[in-house]
């Protein structure tokens, strides 16, 4: 037995173990990308590496064994210099999009590629629960988004843009046609009572995203009618009216209140809306000049100043989002923000205080070239199909189908559960310190009928190899070259199907970026 | 296909399958065929337990491997630290546009010559030099590349120099004889061609002397060497010979047999008035021995000779020389003694620290292998030296084979080994051939077999090559290597001399560490601890290069001091340049500028300047030298040499060298400047082996001395003119017109037109440096 010290914790261990599996005895969980408990340790990664405060040795502690008298820490400032260091080495070879441009683009952040993929898989049922995660609104914003998020898309360098815009309508109407609907599920009573000023898209959407949460939602209006600047589309004529009921009635039916013709500071003045709620959202759209200030906020050239993170105003409480903030005048931006006020008003109510939602960590790829597009064409539709872009509601089953499928799926399939993206975030690497010009191009291999392989994702950790030697693929994967330029790859660059014949959804778990990822992960 | 098949299949018989036989199978099909066919692997996993992913990760993590064909003719250049700084960039850059070749190829277009860029061939004093096949081109210059090819192609290739044959009749014994050096640097500088001409000019004059091929002299600024020894003269050395000044030089000691013949000789040569009234006329300088105030003298007379003992005396495979100068009586004394703890305690006494570069001491190393309870064991001679720069190991192992294996065999007595293992990197030919002739002699001789000398002993020896992976001097990653695997270093512990090799205790010492211990054992560790310091005890060998005008191998006590080196055995800078700085230990190493000249050559004072022992690399700078450039030259030999396993030598060094390339092409700033030291310490820390933990060094003490330098190029400026993105090449209005530039530039950068001030096209210039290498009139200047 071994006696040593993990985080001044005195701990004896069997002769042979390593100081990961020491540490979790203890149930210190030490970060890790390419390590394995089933297979012997590669030690690559490095992240996983601990302090001797004894020796003044780092050392990795997938590899490195428990020696007697250690004093081991698992976590400082150094340690955490040198896994953010680590990480940003690694993100500086790291050739892929986190996240897919369109969906970066969209102010909602709405997930379109996942959204691409349920469509052309059929499955509406599912992709309205992906749009619905972020937008309201969905078959309003069909018909009056400026679809920011086409303008982003890849596919727009080979021949049109992905028709995102019609597609997330489609997915709207598909279901309002359904006569049960999506009705996402609503959290428990909380109790607590939320005013929103303004009917608008920002009102609406915070509501929905506010009565999700369980609390009680009132919106007050001044209109006869909901639906705020809305309404001006359906005067021109681009927004059917019925559309638009429809999905302000979806909202009510979840419980939403909606006041007409209600004005703050006359019918209720706002000390009774602070005595009655416990918190506003004020939501009125763009404030004229001379307009009278709710609660005498402070505005700004652009309108109520509010924490631009938080949404925040000077008064604990209150918080202002969408065109009476920034006057953007963008239905999916008001949409957004109504998204990001509910958010905060959550946090504020269950938390007591509200801390800003942290941007992610994301490696992005920039201007790509056509052979790079060339890859991500190998698995999706050749040409945009034609299909008539001014349809009335939506197009049919299979042109919907054949528009889903010019996706090129360009966003990483795997960016929600991929580990160096997980500690890029625990450890505020930025991704774009050792950045350099000349990265190697996107290479996709995708002839294996369940796997794809980027190798530009790839860590070197040597995992998928283990895997494949272990369960003993004739072929399976290798180290090829060695040093910066080693990557993985099948033996004699035979296809991918042939080298995992047996073992390609296995290399695909194990796989700690995506480099190997399951088709249809999206 | 059919025979390829065939041939694969001997192979693997006589290899064996197991994964211990892949590389060796490797390097033969290699061999071969000059490259690995796919067929021809595939067929090795069929036959062997190897896995098709083993076979591609060994093939390709050995650079020596290569999987396209190549072309008629290998054409080396030599990549090394001394080459580097002559130029070698610029050579391969006028190769690359001779042969047109595009930025992914490697063999032209007639598939003539496939062009590589190789380690260090060792042959520093010929600088730079080029190798076709095994034709060793010295001092070549961009504007001869043309006729070097041309030559090879017409001459060499097709077998113009025609053999010699030689009559084997009676002629005149005369008492005497002539040595000739036959290690790699003598080898490389012409000496078979010299020793072809010795054996003709005795012919000519019909007289019979003994020719002796000798080790390493470590004179290599001098190659070749020879040495002529007559009962009643001095001995005396010349330098430089060339096969022509031979005839001159042998009639000046040898007069022809016999009075008819010697006034023949004498009328139709005149070879002997030339030599008397000047050596120029043959290109050969003459040293004599006993002129203890000589050039010779100076080299040698701070010399101490243990790894080295009869330097320059000794025939490398004459086991009978060897034991008449009591080779292999430390080993007899060993097994009569039967007392491993003696030799241990012996060795510990010494005070003898790992030679390798680590310095670990060797005595310890001994005991705790010899300590670990296993009934297997076994000792490696790591002879894989690679650091650019340093040839000590090859030439230890070229010039004394018996003298390693001696030592290796006391070593595994100590340890209790039966079994050991030489393993030496294929680009050392000549020295995995004489060690391989060396154990077969030993096993005739009956000093290495089942019975040792007579007694119950047992051990064998197995030759393992490299197959060009620097990473495999680290001992964990060589033994990968031997157990046929990629060399990827594991972490220590555990220490090979717990588990080691197949996981049994294994011995690992370097070659010259090895070549000390038959020293150590006849004279007693007294007289060894007598030379050196505190903590570094007895003598060290160093390959000394660079701007000094006598470079070459020497063998130095521990304790003198680098300015000793540079300015007594050294000779100081060659062309009355300022010196500047020395680089010791190589990649690993650091740069000591020339105010710290007064560092002595001791493990621990080394490391206190920011430098390191290193395996004994010593290159010499003078004002000419950009430290940055050397610093980006060091970086990106490690970059390139990294296993790829830990992310911080992988990614870091590659991110570092990045921002190298940036700093040299004057676009870097001092952000970068920052980041490259934070880098650095990282890259220390965050590796697990020696490669990665000592990368940085070059770049940390160069910025430690000459952060000015650093400073100039983040303003644009190279104040030694050598980086290329920062300078520019200009005529000057001295120029006479005299169109040689313009022959001779290999771009046309340089208008043809005579009797006019030549002006240089900037935007075609390459800076290839020709122009004034050539310009009779010094009308050329490079501009920062």
């Amino acid at each position: 037995m071994i006696a040593l010290k993990i985080n001044n914790v005195a701990l004896t261990i069997n002769e042979g173990t390593t100081l990961i599996e020491a540490a979790l005895s203890l149930g210190i969980d030490i970060p890790t990308m390419c390590y394995l408990k089933e297979y012997k340790p590669n030690s690559t990664c490095m992240i996983c590496t601990v302090k001797d405060r004894k020796t003044k040795k780092l050392l990795p502690s997938c590899a490195a064994l428990a020696e007697e008298g250690m004093d081991i820490e698992t976590d400082s400032e150094e340690l955490t210099e040198f896994r953010r260091n680590t990480l940003e080495l690694l993100f500086s070879e790291h050739v892929g999009d986190c996240v897919a441009p369109c969906e970066l683009g969209c102010p909602a952040h709405m997930e379109i590629p996942k959204m691409m993929e349920q469509i052309s898989d059929g499955k509406y049922a599912d992709a309205i629960k992906t749009v619905k995660k972020d937008i309201a609104l969905p078959a309003v914003l069909g018909y009056v988004c400026s679809a920011p998020c086409e303008n982003a898309c890849r596919r727009s360098s080979v021949d049109d843009s992905a028709r995102i815009c019609v597609l997330k309508r489609s997915v709207a109407i598909i279901d309002m046609e359904d006569g049960s609907g999506y009705h996402p599920e609503i959290k428990p009573k909380t109790g607590k009572k939320i005013a929103i000023i303004g009917a608008g898209p920002t009102g609406l959407s915070a509501a929905y995203y506010s009565i999700l949460e369980g609390h009680a939602v009132t919106i007050f209006d001044r209109n006869e009618k909901a639906g705020g600047t809305l309404r001006d589309y359906v005067q021109t004529s681009e927004l059917p009216v019925d559309i638009l009921d429809s999905e302000i009635k979806m909202i009510q039916d979840m419980g939403v209140e909606i006041s007409l013709k209600t004005v703050i500071g006359d019918q209720i003045t706002s000390s009774k809306l602070l005595q009655k709620f416990d918190c506003v959202i004020i939501a009125t759209g763009k404030i004229e000049k001379d307009h009278n200030t709710i609660f005498d906020l402070k505005t700004g050239s652009k309108g109520y100043q509010v924490d631009k993170l938080t949404l925040q105003t000077e008064i604990d409480g209150i918080f202002s989002a969408g065109d009476c903030v920034s006057s953007r005048g963008m239905p999916v931006q008001a949409v957004a923000d109504g998204k990001r006020a509910a958010i905060s008003v959550h946090q504020f109510l269950s938390e007591g205080k509200v801390t800003p939602v942290k941007k992610r960590a994301r490696s992005r790829l920039g201007k790509l070239s056509l052979e790079e597009i060339n890859e991500y064409l190998k698995d999706a539709r050749p040409e945009s199909p034609n299909v008539d872009s001014q349809i009335e509601r939506r197009p049919a089953f299979n042109d919907i189908t054949d528009l889903s499928n010019v996706c090129l799926q360009c966003g990483c399939a795997t960016h929600d559960i991929c580990k160096l993206r997980k500690y890029a975030d625990e450890y505020d690497a930025d991704t774009n310190r050792y950045r350099v010009n000349n990265r190697v191009p996107v290479k996709r291999i995708t002839d294996h009928p369940y796997v794809v392989y980027e190798p530009g994702k790839c860590i070197k950790c040597g995992l998928c190899i283990a895997v494949t030697s272990d369960l003993g693929e004739e072929f399976g994967l290798t180290y090829i070259g060695r040093g910066f330029d080693v990557c993985v790859s099948v033996p004699y660059n035979e296809s991918l199907k042939k080298g995992l014949k047996e073992t390609a959804e296995k290399c695909a778990s194990v796989c700690p970026t995506g480099a190997i990822f399951r088709k249809g992960r999206m | 296909m059919e025979f390829e098949l065939k041939h694969i299949d001997e192979l693997i018989e006589h290899a064996g399958g197991s994964a211990e036989a892949v590389i060796p199978i490797l390097l033969s099909i290699q061999k071969q065929y000059n490259f690995l066919p796919e067929l021809a692997l595939r067929r090795v996993c069929e036959l062997t337990s190897i896995t098709h992913a083993d076979i591609t990760g060994l093939a390709t993590f050995y650079s020596h491997f290569r999987l396209a064909p190549a072309g008629k003719h290998f054409l080396n250049i030599c990549t090394g630290t001394a080459c580097h700084v002559k130029g070698s960039d610029r050579l391969l850059q006028t190769l690359t546009s001779h042969l047109t070749l595009n930025p992914d190829e490697d063999t032209d277009k007639d598939r003539n010559f496939t062009v590589r860029k190789v380690a260090c061939l060792g042959c520093c004093t010929l600088a730079p030099v080029v190798q076709i096949d095994d034709t060793t081109y010295g001092h070549v210059s961009p504007d001869i590349v043309p006729g070097m090819l041309e030559d090879y192609l017409i001459n060499r290739h097709n077998g113009a120099q025609a053999k010699k044959v030689f009559n084997p009749g009676k002629k005149n014994q005369v008492a005497g004889e002539i040595r000739v050096g036959l290690g790699s640097c003598c080898v490389a500088g012409g000496s078979h061609q010299v020793k072809t001409s010795i054996e003709q000019t005795l012919e000519d004059i019909n007289l019979s002397v003994l020719i002796k091929q000798v080790g390493c002299v470590g004179m290599c600024h001098q190659t070749p060497l020879i040495e002529i020894i007559k009962p009643d003269e001095e001995p005396a050395f010349y330098g430089n010979v060339s096969s022509e000044a031979v005839p001159g030089i042998i009639r000046s000691h040898f007069k022809p047999f016999g009075l008819w013949q010697r006034t023949r000789n004498s009328i139709i040569s005149t070879f002997e008035n030339l030599i008397v009234s000047e050596s120029t006329e043959f290109h050969f300088e003459r040293y004599n021995i006993n002129v203890r105030d000589g050039e010779v003298a100076d080299f040698l007379d701070r010399q101490v000779h243990i790894a080295t003992e009869h330097s320059g005396v000794i025939s490398p495979l004459d086991l009978d020389e060897y034991e008449s100068l009591q080779g292999f009586t430390a080993l007899r004394e060993v097994l009569k003694s039967n007392d491993t703890e003696w030799i241990i305690e012996m060795i510990t006494q010494s005070g003898l620290r790992g030679r390798g570069g680590g310095g670990f001491p060797t005595g310890k190393k001994l005991g705790i292998v010899a300590s670990s309870k296993s009934n297997t064991k076994y000792v490696i001679c790591n002879g894989d030296e690679g650091d650019p720069g340093a040839f000590m190991d090859r030439m230890l192992l070229e010039s004394y084979p018996y003298r390693i294996i001696e030592g290796l065999m006391i070593a595994a007595l100590a340890v209790g080994a039966e079994e050991g293992y030489f393993y030496i990197r294929a680009e050392y030919p000549l020295a995995v051939e004489r060690i391989k002739l060396a154990i077969k002699e030993c096993y005739n001789r009956g000093i290495l077999g089942d019975s040792v000398l007579n007694t119950d002993r047992k051990f064998s020896i197995t030759i393992r090559e490299g197959a060009g992976a620097f990473v495999c001097g680290e001992e964990t990653a060589l033994i990968k290597s031997i157990e046929g695997q990629r060399g990827m270093p594991e972490i220590r512990p555990p220490y090979p001399a717990v588990s080691g090799l197949w996981n049994k205790p294994t011995l690992v010492n370097n070659v010259e560490t090895l070549a000390m211990i038959p020293w150590i054992i006849r004279n007693g560790a007294e007289r060894f601890s007598k030379y050196g310091t505190a903590s570094s005890k007895g003598t060290k060998v160093f390959a000394l290069a660079g701007k000094i005008a006598r470079g070459g191998l020497i063998e130095v006590p521990m304790g003198i001091t680098i300015n000793e080196i540079v300015y007594q055995i050294g000779g100081g800078i060659v062309n009355g340049k300022q010196f500047k700085a020395v680089q010791v230990g190589g990649p690993s190493g650091g740069c000591i500028p020339a105010e710290l000249g007064n560092t002595p050559i001791d493990y621990e004072a080394l490391v206190e300047v920011g430098a390191m022992m290193g395996s004994g690399g010593l290159l010499v700078m003078d004002e000419d030298d950009c430290m940055v450039d050397l610093a980006k030259y060091f970086l990106s030999f490690t970059q390139n040499q990294s296993c790829g396993k830990c992310t911080f030598c992988r990614v870091g060094t590659r991110r570092m060298l990045d921002i190298m390339e940036r700093i040299c092409a004057g676009k870097g700033s001092h952000n970068d400047l920052d980041d490259l030291k934070s880098l650095s310490a990282q890259v220390k820390i965050g590796s697990i082996c020696g490669l990665g933990k000592t990368a940085p060094n070059p770049v940390l003490t160069t910025i430690k001395y000459f952060e000015y330098e650093y400073e100039e190029h983040l303003a644009g400026r190279c104040p030694a003119k050598k980086c290329k993105e920062l300078i520019t090449y200009n005529i000057k209005d001295n120029c006479i017109g005299c169109t040689i530039c313009s022959q001779h530039c290999p771009v046309d950068a340089i208008p043809h037109i005579p009797y006019s001030v030549h002006f240089i096209n900037q935007d075609m210039c390459i800076k290839c440096d020709t122009c004034i290498q050539v310009c009779p009139e010094d009308s050329v200047e490079i501009l920062s």
